[in-house]
């Protein structure tokens, strides 16, 4: 592995010991680092999909390296930061490709860290608009705030078309009873699925889970 | 508004007169059931649920069953308080309140050679199935589209073509059914002949304690160790077929 990329280095330490490397230059990523991030994504991805039901989507290169890009830069901005509020925003640029269930689960691979960052952001300062910036980011990919209390928007109808395939639906169902997020099993379709998941045994494993409407 | 006050309810009481002691010695060998004298009466207490319907307990004659809703005993099916909550007694398990007497010894008995046999009969007693024997091509099929939060509390291992798995809930899917007594998996529907000797028949086998026993409905068995025993996920599934 390369120890000059920065970026990789981070994710590969965020991977496996969930901690961070920070440097205090100017955070930049070349196209180069971009690849070989890409590479271990992919990697770290096809280890995860072991464990997937179903049939997993296909990995998307694009979503999982635009995820870590977000991560990376939050986590830089978080420990030190030189920049005005009005020049985040060209760190941060919003993703491009289409919202899939395999683009959800790619860019999760490293995106699933970006609530804690958010929660420290805002045990620090509650207006900073770093918040803001990432809030408006994970409001997409909802798969990875799971369980966080963000109080993200949850829209039923992209959902619904996310849903159809078996993986991922199966995949955000397990979430939100892993994380047991009461919050969105107020969304019908979410607690149809939760509902369907427990069976006769949710008072077992969800005691607070209501399974009648 | 009118509410079933046995909901809920864990044990049930049995009042008994004490001249007709002796016909709790059918039950003598249930481990959790304690007895009390009180007065002219005997009084049992920890019969569980499923106990209740056993032909054991439906055998005795001449007895009260109740059960307890905050500090008053109820008759079973009654809604009336029928007696206060017996607070003050000295409970003893039931083999120690019921000493068995010992035969003198016989010296012109010359069956010592006789052996009891290790049998399973069908017992009305029912409790929840603890472990399940699946078909391979069955878990194939299901594993993958299985919610992570019903594998979480199984564990497996293969047996030959088969899979045994472990845990409650069980998933739902067919197989044969086991539960477990001490070491032992036995047949649901099924109880040992002599369950008093159950801890004997355990030492026997199961020497280095390490094993599940598993009895088939022919009284033959056969021995799985715990530690060949592992989480059931999705990724170790799929790299172990």
């Amino acid at each position: 592995m390369n120890t000059k990329n920065n970026i990789l280095q981070t994710i590969h330490h965020l991977r496996t010991s969930g901690q961070f490397v920070l440097y205090t230059n100017k955070p930049k990523v070349t196209s180069a680092e971009l690849n070989d991030l890409g590479d271990f994504l992919e990697q770290e991805y096809e280890n995860e999909i072991l464990n997937y039901p179903f049939e997993a989507p296909k990995f998307n290169r694009e979503a999982a390296i635009w995820g870590a890009k977000m991560i990376y830069f939050a986590a830089q901005f978080l420990a030190h930061r030189l920049e005005e509020p009005k020049d985040l925003n060209k760190y941060f640029e919003d993703f491009k490709g289409e919202l899939s269930p395999s683009s959800c689960l790619s860019a999760d691979v490293s995106l699933r860290f970006l609530p804690y960052i958010i929660k420290e952001l805002e045990t620090i300062d509650f207006d900073d608009w770093l918040i803001k910036i990432l809030a408006k980011h994970l409001q997409k990919f909802q798969y990875s705030a799971i369980g966080h209390e963000l109080e993200l928007e949850i829209n039923e109808e992209i959902l619904v078309k996310l849903f159809q395939d078996n993986c991922f639906k199966t995949l955000y169902t397990d979430r939100v009873i892993a994380k047991k997020d009461i919050s969105l099993t107020e969304h019908k379709i979410i607690h149809e699925n939760v509902a369907i998941h427990l069976g006769e045994h949710s008072n077992h494993f969800w005691s607070a889970f209501v399974s009648e409407v | 508004m009118e509410t079933d006050l046995t909901q809920g309810v864990t044990e049930y009481w049995l009042r008994l007169p004490s001249k007709y002691k002796h016909k709790l010695s059918q039950i003598r060998v249930w481990k959790t059931v304690r007895m009390v004298t009180d007065m002219d009466d005997v009084w049992v207490r920890g019969i569980s649920p499923n106990q209740l319907n056993s032909e054991e307990i439906r055998s005795i004659p001449f007895k009260k069953i109740y059960f307890q809703h905050e500090n008053a005993l109820f008759l079973l099916g009654g809604n009336l308080p029928e007696e206060r909550l017996k607070t003050a007694l000295l409970w003893s398990p039931i083999d120690k309140a019921l000493p068995a007497e010992m035969p003198d010894y016989n010296f012109n008995y010359f069956g010592v050679d006789e052996k009891i046999q290790f049998n399973i009969v069908p017992s009305s007693i029912e409790r929840s199935a603890k472990a399940q024997i699946v078909d391979l091509t069955m878990l194939d099929a299901i594993i993958p589209t299985m919610p992570s939060i019903r594998l979480q509390p199984i564990e497996w291992t293969l047996l030959d073509d088969k899979a045994l798995l472990i845990g409650t809930p069980l998933l739902s899917i067919p197989g044969k059914t086991f539960w477990q007594q001490q070491q032992f998996l036995l047949p649901t529907g099924y109880d040992f002949e002599y369950p008093e000797l159950s801890s004997y028949f355990n030492k026997i086998i199961n020497q280095n304690s390490n094993d599940y026993i598993i009895v088939n409905t022919d009284n033959t068995y056969y021995n799985v160790p715990k530690d060949k025993f592992k989480k059931l996920t999705i990724s170790g599934y799929r790299l172990s077929r």
